[in-house]
């Protein structure tokens, strides 16, 4: 047996090298095809199948609420909540609470804003992760305020300290407070729920059983994720029942804090699947896109040897007059297959190689875990699998058809007419209506994410996002926040006075604004009222998107202020509190009014009373993709924050202007970092980064389609007229002329290629809906975009049924006719 | 085209040469040959003598390296493809050794098809496929394919699809090459009846029974047409 098969391979192998073209064409096709699989499949892996790197992943949870009333879904937790599920939910046997934070790393180096969070002391030990360098958190880390001790992680510790194993012990400034580094967490540990851009690098421990009120210990401040372990046995159904009997019992106990309108609801979901979110139906579609190539590409190479079985027919022949089995013949014809498939696979090793590099690049951006993208065990046992089955895929069909030549016609080479070789054009016609209905399914996706990308990209921002450059600061906050150097309002806003002053003054800078929030950075709820018209107790009170921001900020976005005026420059935290809203605001609470100098309470009932003086045209601040909503803006000199975000118009490119900006700012304050470098252009395209995602990949997977589908219909309407020049030679003699000759090739290609594209058609329109989640503005059977690519396709298919058209119009009758 | 012209094929001084790398194959060598409407010629000679060529170039396949040919009054040696086929198409019909007739195609399908490359509409062909068909005794086979046929049913099916547009010659190239004996007879009784019928008939065939039913032969050596004075001469 062993023995037959290594014959076979030897053979085999002969027979590939002694087909140079052959074998080139086929295993770049197959290495396209299995290639792209594998880095897809490594996406998929890191991203979906691989468990999380946790102990007993399985029992791990996420638990966050829904806001019912409000439509809003993965609403943090408050410290209480956190205490109650404690107590009340049997089914959790630990539970760790987070609070994600930016905060500012100084003390060595350049300053630096980095990803940390803030989390009980039992976080890493549920998680089951212990340091590597150094000790976990213990209860005594934290005697009622944010911890002095901190963990890093591997990377931070590499990049800032040199993976110098003194950095235990070490002191650093986080946020200006002294920190200890006690621990350094293991390569590659990562937070369940982070953004792959921005990882998480520090921890520090915060005690959720402080009793003291002021210290977040009120129900409104929901500031944590919370993770849990499940009793061992237990499952999230129960997990989940319990947490509904919870949410019960806490609007009896607490109707202030959930009133009926409100809806909040405890909800409990495995931890992985909060990890991935809702990027499973976008990667879905992109493992069913690239299979599809696959399958094309395996159409071509069974294309290929269904030709070159053809050749071979009186070899095969000769093997069956000499004995040889069918069963035999098969073997052997598949071992040629699967060997091709083998060098398809080790070269489209290579390719993905370089493909998931380049997709843990782009993907880094929105999808979870992306930097976990690897080619590991997993994906190369899923590579070995997919080639095998490549080989058996495409040479089944070849092998089976080669495998009963017509003994008496092929021996006495007897074999004449175009009805010879009638059951291989069968094959080799199907399959190519096979790629065209697989391509144009595969355009048809493409088509519809290409289309509706150009409708997100044509939305009107509201805004002029050319020539400005986003960047941001964060000013520390103390431990002790009275001890701070921009605790108090005035110290705020003479910081963001002298630096907006000191960025105005750097060449190239025509205008310098500040606002709280960038747009597309989320949504901040500002709680409001309207002046005469009180909230129904069993209403929750009206909400809009809140920013403070400069006067200069409508002018330098670039804003159209339509009713009233900007605000007016506030110099200290008495000043009267002015308010713009925009026209979505103004249209839904004063239709047909004027709603300059009305007045509205601003943060709940002890809230500042504002007076609003102007109307603003809409901007899409959460999301490229969402329409305008309710916005405010108050004066930043006002309501200094913490965090502000710095807009400068610039003359030229806004990216050459980021050193100068930043060293402007950190003329104010050398310790001040600035992050978030960035044109504002770049801060919209990351907006739809996951779109680009699926666009980007979708449209190379169709292009790619398109092109082995070209290749495929080539391949076989010119190995068609190769075969048929003696029919051709014929139709000349009895006077066929160049146009009935070009007829004949062109109208036999393109009846496969319709039926294909009507195949196609069907099939784009069955699996539209997996698309719809992903499109906007854009129907998934949208008439225009099947039609344009069905167009695209046949032109391709017709541009490619040309060359062997043209090859059949110029060949010699005389030469075709002794042909046989 | 009119059945008036005489000679209906002339051929002055044809010479046809074939280039392959550096040599130089003198096919057809000055070759004057004059057909008349209504005659049967043979044209026999060795292999390799330009039989071949000389069918291929009275049949428009090929051109004339030199010379001219005139067909029912038209000079057709230098016509580019495209007119060569469409003279093809009203003109010529060919019976090969091969029969050569389509294999997807059905016999009816094979014998309509010049018909349609004239461009005739579907009932005139019908009714002409028909005719041809009946004539050669095989209108019962009209829907069969060529590989359901006997060797003698697709010459003669070959022979129907030659005649059916009714040309103003045909080209038969070793119509019996492929079959035996009997097939052979009854194949060349079909042309010989077609002739009588007013057919015009220029046949390549190695066979002396059926050099006989011609009413003149041509017979080449080294792609001269040798007199028939000397061709004893060059036969013994």
């Amino acid at each position: 047996m062993m023995d037959a098969l290594w014959r076979d391979l030897r053979f085999a192998l002969r027979g590939l090298m002694r087909s140079p073209a052959f074998t080139a064409i086929a295993v770049l096709t197959l290495a396209l095809g299995i290639g792209a699989n594998t880095a897809i499949f490594s996406v998929i892996n890191a991203v979906l199948l691989r468990p999380l790197a946790y102990a007993q992943p399985d029992q791990l949870v996420s638990l966050r609420a829904r806001l019912l009333g409000r439509g809003r879904k993965d609403v943090p937790m408050s410290q209480p909540e956190y205490q109650d599920l404690r107590r009340e939910v049997p089914a959790i046997r630990d539970l760790a609470a987070v609070w994600p934070i930016n905060i500012n790393l100084t003390g060595s180096d350049e300053p630096e804003r980095i990803q940390a969070a803030v989390v009980s002391s039992n976080y890493f030990s549920l998680l089951g992760v212990a340091p590597v360098l150094g000790r976990d958190f213990t209860k005594a880390d934290d005697g009622g305020r944010i911890g002095y001790v901190a963990l890093i992680s591997y990377d931070l510790w590499q990049r800032r300290f040199g993976g110098e194993r003194s950095v235990i012990g070490k002191t650093v400034r986080l946020d200006d407070d002294p920190i200890t580094i006690v621990g350094v967490m293991p390569r590659g540990f990562r937070h369940p729920v982070e953004s792959g851009a921005s990882p998480m690098e520090l921890w520090a421990p915060i005690a959720l059983d402080n009793p003291d009120t002021t210290f977040m210990n009120v129900r409104p401040a929901r500031v944590f994720d919370l993770i849990g372990r499940i009793q061992p046995g237990a499952t999230v159904d129960q997990l989940q029942a319990q947490l509904l009997a919870l949410t019960g019992r806490l609007a009896t106990r607490y109707p202030d804090s959930y009133p009926t309108a409100l809806g909040w609801q405890a909800e409990g979901i495995p931890l992985a699947e909060r990890v991935v979110g809702n990027v499973r139906p976008a990667l879905l579609v992109l493992l069913g896109a690239v299979g599809f190539v696959l399958l094309i590409g395996c159409a071509n190479v069974a294309n290929l040897l269904l030709a070159r079985a053809t050749t071979r027919d009186r070899e095969i022949a000769i093997r069956t007059a000499m004995g040889g089995s069918r069963g035999r013949l098969i073997q052997q014809l598949l071992t040629e297959s699967v060997l091709l498939a083998t060098v398809g696979g080790l070269v489209g090793l290579l390719i993905a190689a370089w493909g998931t590099s380049a997709l843990g690049d782009l993907a880094r951006l929105y999808l979870p875990r992306a930097r976990d993208i690897t080619i590991d065990h997993s994906v190369l046992g899923f590579t070995a699998f997919l080639t095998i089955l490549t080989g058996l895929g495409f040479g089944i069909i070849p092998a089976f058809q080669a495998s009963r030549p017509d003994l008496q016609s092929v021996l006495k080479d007897a074999g004449r007419g175009a009805s010879a070789g009638a059951p291989r054009n069968r094959v080799r016609g199907a399959l190519v209506v096979m790629e065209v209905a697989v391509a144009l399914v595969l355009l048809a996706g493409a088509g519809l994410l290409l289309r509706s990308f150009q409708r997100l990209i044509s939305v009107e921002e509201g805004f002029n996002p050319e020539h400005l450059l986003a960047l941001q600061v964060w000013l520390p906050v103390q431990n002790d926040p009275s001890k701070g150097r921009y605790f108090t309002d005035p110290q705020r806003r003479a910081f963001y006075d002298r630096a907006q002053a000191a960025v105005g003054q750097v060449p190239g800078v025509r205008q310098v604004a500040l606002v709280s929030r960038l747009p597309y950075r989320g949504r901040g709820d500002t709680r409001f009222e309207i002046e005469g018209r009180p909230i129904p107790p069993d209403q929750p009170p009206p909400v809009a998107e809140g920013r403070q921001v400069t006067p200069e900020y409508f002018q330098t976005m670039q804003i159209p202020i339509r009713r009233g005026r900007t605000l007016a420059a506030v110099v200290d935290s008495t000043s009267p509190v002015e308010v713009v809203i925009n026209q979505t605001m103004a249209s839904k609470y004063w239709p047909g009014e004027d709603p300059i100098d009305r007045r509205i309470r601003l943060f709940g009932p002890r809230g500042p009373m504002a007076t609003i003086v102007g109307v603003a045209g809409d901007v899409r601040q959460v999301a490229p993709d969402q329409p305008p909503r309710e916005e405010l803006f108050l004066s930043s000199q006002r309501f200094p924050g913490q965090e502000m975000a710095f807009l400068v118009r610039t003359e030229g490119d806004p990216a050459g202007l980021g050193s100068a900006v930043t060293r402007a700012i950190r003329q104010v304050d050398p310790q001040q970092p600035v992050f978030g470098i960035m044109p504002m252009e770049k801060v919209i395209a990351n907006a739809s980064a996951e779109r680009r995602f699926s666009l980007l990949l979708l449209t190379l997977f169709a292009g790619l389609a398109l092109l082995l589908s070209a290749i495929g219909i080539y391949g076989v309407m010119a190995y068609n007229t190769t075969q048929r020049r003696h029919e051709i030679g014929i139709r000349m003699a009895l006077g066929a002329g160049s146009r009935e000759v070009l007829g004949l090739v062109v109208g036999q290609g393109m009846r496969l290629v319709g039926l294909g594209l009507l195949f196609g058609l069907t099939g784009a329109w069955v699996l539209s809906r997996v698309l719809t989640s992903q499109l906007y503005d854009v129907s998934a059977r949208d008439p225009f975009t099947y039609l344009t690519v069905a167009v695209l396709l046949g032109a391709v298919a017709l541009a490619a049924l040309y060359v062997p058209a043209r090859r059949a119009v110029r060949l010699d009758p005389m030469t075709s006719l002794r042909s046989e | 085209m009119p059945l008036a012209y005489d000679p209906l094929i002339r051929l002055q001084g044809v010479t046809r040469i074939f280039h392959t790398e550096e040599v130089e194959t003198h096919a057809l060598s000055r070759i004057d040959l004059e057909i008349r409407a209504g005659e049967y010629v043979a044209v026999c000679g060795p292999s390799g003598c330009g039989k071949t060529s000389l069918l291929s170039i009275l049949g428009l396949l090929d051109s004339p390296s030199e010379g001219s040919y005139v067909l029912a009054g038209e000079p057709v040696s230098t016509l580019n493809a495209e007119q060569r086929a469409r003279v093809r198409a009203r003109a010529i019909g060919f019976v090969f050794q091969a029969f050569n007739l389509i294999g997807d195609l059905t016999v009816y399908q094979n014998v309509e098809l010049p018909l349609r490359y004239r461009g005739l509409g579907a009932a005139e062909r019908r009714a002409a496929a028909h005719e041809a068909l009946e004539r050669v005794g095989l209108l019962h086979r009209l829907h069969h394919y060529p590989g359901q046929l006997s060797g003698g049913q697709q010459q003669r099916v070959a022979v129907a699809r030659a005649v059916a547009g009714k040309p103003l010659v045909i080209l038969a190239d070793e119509p019996t090459g492929n079959l035996d004996s009997a097939n052979g007879a009854g194949v060349m009784a079909l042309l010989g009846e077609l002739h009588a019928g007013g057919a015009t008939l220029v046949v390549v065939t190695h066979d002396p029974r059926y050099l006989r039913e011609a009413q003149r032969s041509i017979y080449l050596f080294d792609g001269r047409v040798v007199p028939a004075a000397r061709r004893d001469r060059e036969v013994a």
